[in-house]
């Protein structure tokens, strides 16, 4: 059976005429495969390894796209400014109505002896978002830098957002400062308010 | 539709940038800039990428039509303290760095709609921001 492939790389022959007598079937070509490429920034914007900030898939869309839709883009920040030396301080952070969490952010002023950890606990449903506290860069990233929440990255390209309680959720982060001075220190979630599961 | 004759036109996407640059003044507080979305299209949300001469600097976003805001305060602010925002290094990256931020979940901008930034400097000296959002115009094209 003659193929674009097989009629480009081996020559064998002209595309067939079309079955209803009309001319012959045009062969896909390139400026057409090129066409289905919906997102170029995807190239430009996502790194060469393949990192959880890399949430955009070539030629399709988002990973969150199977899991959530529509909704605006929601950063809370959580300042410490700043903690003492090797102080714990916590917050009680309020989220806006019906948020779904994407991503972490956090920065530090002081980052030698690795800045501070952070401990993230939902209060409406008593759970645990991390184990134990966790190193500030390992859990946020950086805005240049960011890391998404999803387990599963790589060929399968799973991600799977976290949703809060629709109204009135919290959640209660603790941060350790690791330096032995003053750390101004922000730590904050980012995700999606409002929106809706995909379909399925 | 149905019945009219009329086709529902195409929407197509082009790759667009759209810019905002401020001079932050020396410990400017809630200092403003504006973003208006073209007339021509609806613009789709991807990227945001960040460039600043400080990164003591923080901002916050509002849209204008709405009076949605996209930064929230996540602690309770002490007495005679005001919110002035994220740090913008935790907001987005440089393309040029590390890569832009990815919104993840695209947002739709209608047209004509306006963003307000405020950006608040702790760095004591003149901030020189430009910020960027990369993504599409969704132009609507009639179908022949």
């Amino acid at each position: 059976m003659s193929t674009f492939l097989s009629r480009l790389l081996f020559k064998d022959g002209p595309p067939p005429a079309s079955p209803d007598g009309g001319p012959p079937l045009r062969p896909l070509m390139l400026p057409r495969i090129i066409a289905t490429f919906e997102n170029i920034f995807a190239v430009s914007g996502n790194t060469a390894a393949d990192n959880q900030k890399d949430v955009y898939i070539e030629g399709d869309g988002s990973v969150f796209d199977g899991a959530i839709q529509g909704g605006t883009p929601t950063w809370i920040p959580c300042d410490f400014l700043p903690l003492g030396p090797s102080k714990t301080g916590r917050s009680k952070m309020a989220l806006p109505d019906n948020f779904t969490l994407l991503a972490f952010f956090a920065s530090a002023s002081s980052n030698v002896k690795g800045g501070f950890r952070v401990n993230v606990y939902d209060i409406n449903r008593r759970i645990r978002l991390t184990e134990r506290p966790v190193n500030f860069n390992l859990m946020g990233g950086t805005g240049n830098s960011p890391l998404f929440l999803g387990g599963d990255w790589g060929p399968s390209r799973m991600a799977l957002p976290y949703q809060f309680q629709p109204f009135n959720a919290q959640v209660m982060i603790t941060i350790v400062n690791l330096e032995t001075v003053n750390n101004s220190i922000e730590f904050g979630l980012y995700g999606i308010q409002g929106g809706h599961p995909a379909a399925s | 539709m149905a019945g009219s004759g009329a086709t529902a036109p195409q929407i197509v996407k082009i790759p667009r940038v759209l810019v905002v640059d401020a001079a932050v003044t020396a410990s400017a507080v809630l200092f403003p800039a504006l973003l208006t979305i073209p007339q021509d299209a609806d613009f789709e949300w991807w990227w945001w990428a960040i460039s600043r001469t400080s990164a003591l600097l923080k901002m916050l976003l509002t849209e204008s039509g709405t009076s949605r805001q996209m930064i929230f305060p996540g602690s309770q602010l002490t007495a005679g303290t005001q919110f002035l925002g994220v740090n913008v290094d935790n907001l987005a990256g440089t393309v040029a760095g590390n890569g832009s931020f990815p919104i993840a979940v695209p947002y739709v901008m209608p047209a004509s709609r306006q963003y307000t930034h405020q950006f608040s400097d702790t760095s004591a000296a003149p901030n020189t921001v430009e910020v960027v959002y990369h993504g599409f115009a969704l132009l609507a094209v009639p179908q022949s």
